[in-house]
């Protein structure tokens, strides 16, 4: 079997704050939030999942299923080689429920839904289940690294056959039980701001988002393919000086120079504290490119970074950087062929991800 | 309390119902005959596993033979029966 040297986006489907599970829409709609915490546009889940099915899912079971149907159906591919599922805290909603139940009925009578649907991998089973798909199924359950660590999974397993065909999700709630205690740890902002205007408020927290992204993954491009993930970085909590040789390591191994780039996306949460680090590594390294912004449109969740791929590829395939997004709208210049996504999770988990145009 | 099988027809199929989420899902002429499984209502192993606790929550019987349960979940009037005779009295 011959080895990945690229990694194509065949296929994506992604269901946000923002209407964005059509794919052949690109955030033309935008939609506002005044009370920090951004949910999901769902699609009519019916178009996508069967109805007996449906009665027994969960909100974030049917957004998540019905966005792997999205991509599938986007890619043309009914049954791929292998799914791969990323979540930072899993479905928190049936937890909860689940945990609830256990007391009111004294550890007793429990019944099976609520304990299946709070299970981190339910997701990857219920699109294996569905698609009757036998191949590698995994999750990973890591915080601000879950959907880096499934990337890095779903290249490696096109390292070893190049022709497979990896669909790779994720997905995270916005979950009440979740929000007061981020509340309580500065990690959202304690007076409201509407998401809109995220970037011009000077206080610490950032606002609640929540989503489900999936893409079709292979080493070899197709008709439906999206752009090139070229490579992906990952620096936790670094000590001072650390994030910019890292930087400059993986730049350098990707023969990148600040003047082949021609978009960054930042992953800036507007929040004061976390994003001055991460801003003052993009202004000294990439000052004069243009930037991009999106966690005004899906809000900080653990897996916000698929956004930022799908952001990305987006504009690659499409060859057009929505005005929302844009921080300096005289800088968007060149059609963009290289784009450099540097994320942040409250400011522990860092991610550099290169994506081309094909 | 003594039900009889008609009383606990309608409470068994209204909170049959409730815990499988089954509203508006019910097909045309669907009554207390209609089989639960298969061709009938179309119920999986989740949902056998949904009503054995149901048995156990609303009338205290626990149900531990499998082969006892394809008999009581053929439909709503064999679970009713079943209830009906075998129910914990308090």
């Amino acid at each position: 079997m011959a080895e990945a040297t690229k990694y194509f986006i065949n296929g994506v489907g992604i269901i946000s704050p923002q209407k964005t599970y059509d794919p052949n829409v690109f955030l033309t709609d935008i939609t506002r939030y005044d009370q920090n915490v951004l949910t999901c546009i769902a699609p009519d889940f019916k178009a996508y999942i069967n109805p007996i099915q449906m009665r027994r899912l969960s909100r974030m079971l049917r957004i998540g299923l019905s966005a792997a149907t999205i991509c599938l159906r986007n890619s043309r591919i009914s049954i791929p080689d292998g799914i791969i599922t990323a979540t930072g805290y899993g479905f928190l909603e049936e937890t909860a429920k689940f945990l609830q139940e256990i007391l009111v009925q004294g550890e007793r009578q429990l019944t099976p839904t609520y304990f299946m649907q709070s299970t981190s991998n339910a997701l990857a089973g219920l699109v294996a289940l569905t698609i009757k798909c036998m191949g590698y199924n995994n999750t990973y359950a890591s915080r601000g690294f879950a959907f880096e660590n499934a990337l890095t999974d779903a290249m490696m397993q096109l390292n070893e056959n190049a022709s497979a065909n990896i669909l790779i999700g994720s997905y995270d709630e916005a979950a009440e039980v979740q929000y007061k205690a981020s509340i309580r740890a500065h990690h959202f902002k304690t007076e409201y701001v509407n998401n809109l205007s995220l970037f011009n408020t000077n206080t610490r927290g950032s606002i609640q988002g929540e989503g489900s992204a999936f893409f079709m993954l292979s080493g070899k491009p197709s008709e439906s393919t999206w752009g090139i993930l070229d490579d992906i970085h990952q620096v936790y909590r670094p000590e001072q000086g650390a994030l910019s040789s890292e930087l400059e390591i993986f730049l350098r191994k990707n023969d990148v120079t600040n003047k082949s780039i021609d978009l960054i996306i930042s992953g800036a949460s507007g929040d004061s504290q976390h994003d001055a680090v991460l801003n003052a590594l993009i202004n000294t390294f990439f000052d004069d490119l243009p930037q991009a912004r999106f966690k005004h449109l899906s809000g900080e969740y653990c897996t916000a970074t698929a956004f930022a791929v799908w952001l990305g590829a987006s504009i690659l395939k499409r060859q057009q950087v929505p005005e929302v997004v844009v921080v300096d709208t005289a800088k968007i210049a060149r059609r963009p062929g290289t784009i450099l996504i540097v994320n942040h999770y409250m400011g522990k988990s860092f991610t550099y991800i290169l994506l081309k145009r094909i | 309390m003594n039900q009889t099988v008609d009383e606990l027809i309608p409470e068994i199929r209204e909170e049959l119902i409730k815990q499988l989420n089954l509203e508006g899902m019910l097909p045309e002429g669907f009554d207390e005959n209609t089989p639960l499984f298969g061709e009938g209502l179309g119920l999986d192993s989740i949902d056998s596993l949904e009503l054995v606790v149901l048995l156990d929550r609303n009338y205290g019987i626990k149900l531990k033979d499998p082969k006892e349960g394809r008999h009581v979940f053929q439909n709503i009037r064999t679970m009713a029966e079943y209830v009906a005779k075998n129910r914990a009295h308090v």
